[in-house]
């Protein structure tokens, strides 16, 4: 183990400096604390104000980084209640984990069993990073290696009018992590921006008019083997979920 | 240990400054000064048996670095009562027979508390998300809920008894 500092900078200029000596953020630290803490030091972001913040404004949703599972979910709940962000948010992990994970070290963790993932992917979300003024897309951000390591994410940006949808998670009991996640986002008439997680090729996001994406729901990727189930199971219980999820978002039948 | 961190946090009320590595979670810390009614189950945030109340919020103490809680306020569940003058939460969790080994008790009565100090007339479906990292081996989570129920009344003062 390193002889490791702690910094709690309340600013995003100590950030800088802290992120050019080659210290790591520590935002709800459920991920740190699980996988080796071999760094020189962790600064810690709960004391920016910046990053706390939230609001809405010319039809985006901005939450701060630095925001909990429980928070983000109770303020995007209030504005506008039944969304399938605030269902994913609060039906992760549990509920003392909830009020520990962010919003940012998820996003840079970004583990395969993410519930935050596939709702920001099917709502085409984008970060802004101290780095930039400019926001990048989420699913840049996730494949982009250099524009992960160019700053810390300040701040979360989802279309308002793009978080309308179902959401499922396939868990065998609650508390486990999800092996799948299945998010549809509605964009009018009969289009949808969907995203699944869990194949082994990474998320899947797929938009079309209802009846195109019912005829890709049966031809999903690959699923890897998890715990006692086989893949070739997840993955008919993925293609059995999404049409029922693509029937009932914003169909006829009540979910 | 030279790299050892003294920092303060306010455990039940009382502002302390402890001695630790920079890499220790919350729970080994409150255990080696004294916390042992913070249990330590899995260590890996999956049964909630650490759970305690940190800035208001329940946490999981082994998936919380302690150093990240620098300044903060905990309260564990020997805050809220003991055998002598119990709180209602401990008495309902006992008369309800919510209530076996008693291993995950200190967190299932710390996650009614907080649910009920802001939500003091909980649905059943609330209870069920404010416990959902409380896993119990031994009552199954029936009784548990009705404690919480029985508490509720209690607190807000109704009781018929
Ligand atoms: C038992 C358990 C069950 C879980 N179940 C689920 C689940 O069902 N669904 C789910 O969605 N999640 C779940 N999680 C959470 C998930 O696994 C990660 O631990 C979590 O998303 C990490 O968030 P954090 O804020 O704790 O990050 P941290 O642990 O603080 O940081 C993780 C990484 O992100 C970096 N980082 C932190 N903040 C920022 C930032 N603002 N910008 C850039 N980089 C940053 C850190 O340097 C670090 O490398 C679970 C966790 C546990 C322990």
């Amino acid at each position: 183990m390193k002889d490791m500092k702690w910094f709690f900078p309340d600013t995003l200029t100590e950030v800088d400096e802290l992120l050019k000596n080659g210290y790591k953020a520590h935002g709800g630290g459920t991920f740190l604390v699980k996988t080796a803490l071999n760094t020189d030091g962790l600064f810690d972001l709960s004391r920016i104000p910046q990053l706390k913040e939230f609001g809405i404004s010319g039809g985006y949703i901005s939450l701060g980084s630095a925001l909990t599972y429980t928070k983000a979910a109770a303020v995007l709940e209030s504005e506008s209640a039944g969304n399938f962000m605030s269902k994913a948010l609060s039906s992760a992990a549990a509920c003392p984990l909830r009020n520990r994970i962010t919003l940012g070290g998820s996003i840079y963790a970004a583990p395969k069993w993410s519930d935050l993932i596939g709702p920001l992917l099917a709502s085409d979300a984008s970060v802004r990073l101290s780095s930039s003024d400019k926001p990048s897309a989420v699913s840049d951000y996730l494949s982009d290696k250099k524009l992960r390591h160019s700053g810390i994410i300040t701040e979360v940006i989802i279309p308002e009018a793009n978080i309308a949808g179902g959401y499922y998670r396939f868990t065998q009991t609650h508390f486990d992590y999800p092996m799948f996640t299945i998010t549809v986002s509605m964009r009018g008439n009969e289009d949808l921006s969907c995203c699944i997680t869990g194949p082994a090729s990474g998320p899947l996001v797929l938009k079309g008019k209802r009846a195109e994406l019912l005829k890709s729901a049966t031809a999903l990727p690959d699923f890897n083997k998890e715990r006692s189930l086989s893949g070739e199971y997840i993955k008919k219980r993925a293609e059995i979920e999404f049409v029922r999820l693509l029937n009932i978002t914003g169909g006829n039948k009540n979910e | 240990m030279n790299n050892e961190l003294n920092f303060s946090f306010t455990v039940n009320g009382r502002e302390k400054t402890f001695c630790f590595p920079p890499e220790a979670t919350l729970l080994t810390v409150l255990r080696d000064n004294g916390y042992t009614e913070v249990h330590n189950g899995c260590e890996t945030g999956e049964c909630g048996s650490c759970v305690v109340i940190l800035n208001g919020v329940t946490v999981n103490s082994c998936m919380v670095l302690a150093a990240s809680a620098m300044d903060g306020e905990i309260l564990t569940v020997r805050a809220l009562g003991d055998v002598h003058n119990p709180h209602p939460i401990q008495r309902a969790f006992a008369e309800s027979g919510a209530v076996q080994c008693g291993f995950c008790t200190p967190g299932q009565i710390l996650s009614a508390y907080a649910l009920l100090t802001e939500k003091p007339s909980p649905s059943d479906e609330e209870i069920k998300q404010a416990l959902d990292g409380n896993i119990c081996r031994c009552t199954g989570y029936k009784k548990i809920i009705e404690a919480v129920k029985l508490s509720a009344v209690r607190m807000k003062g109704d009781d018929d008894e």
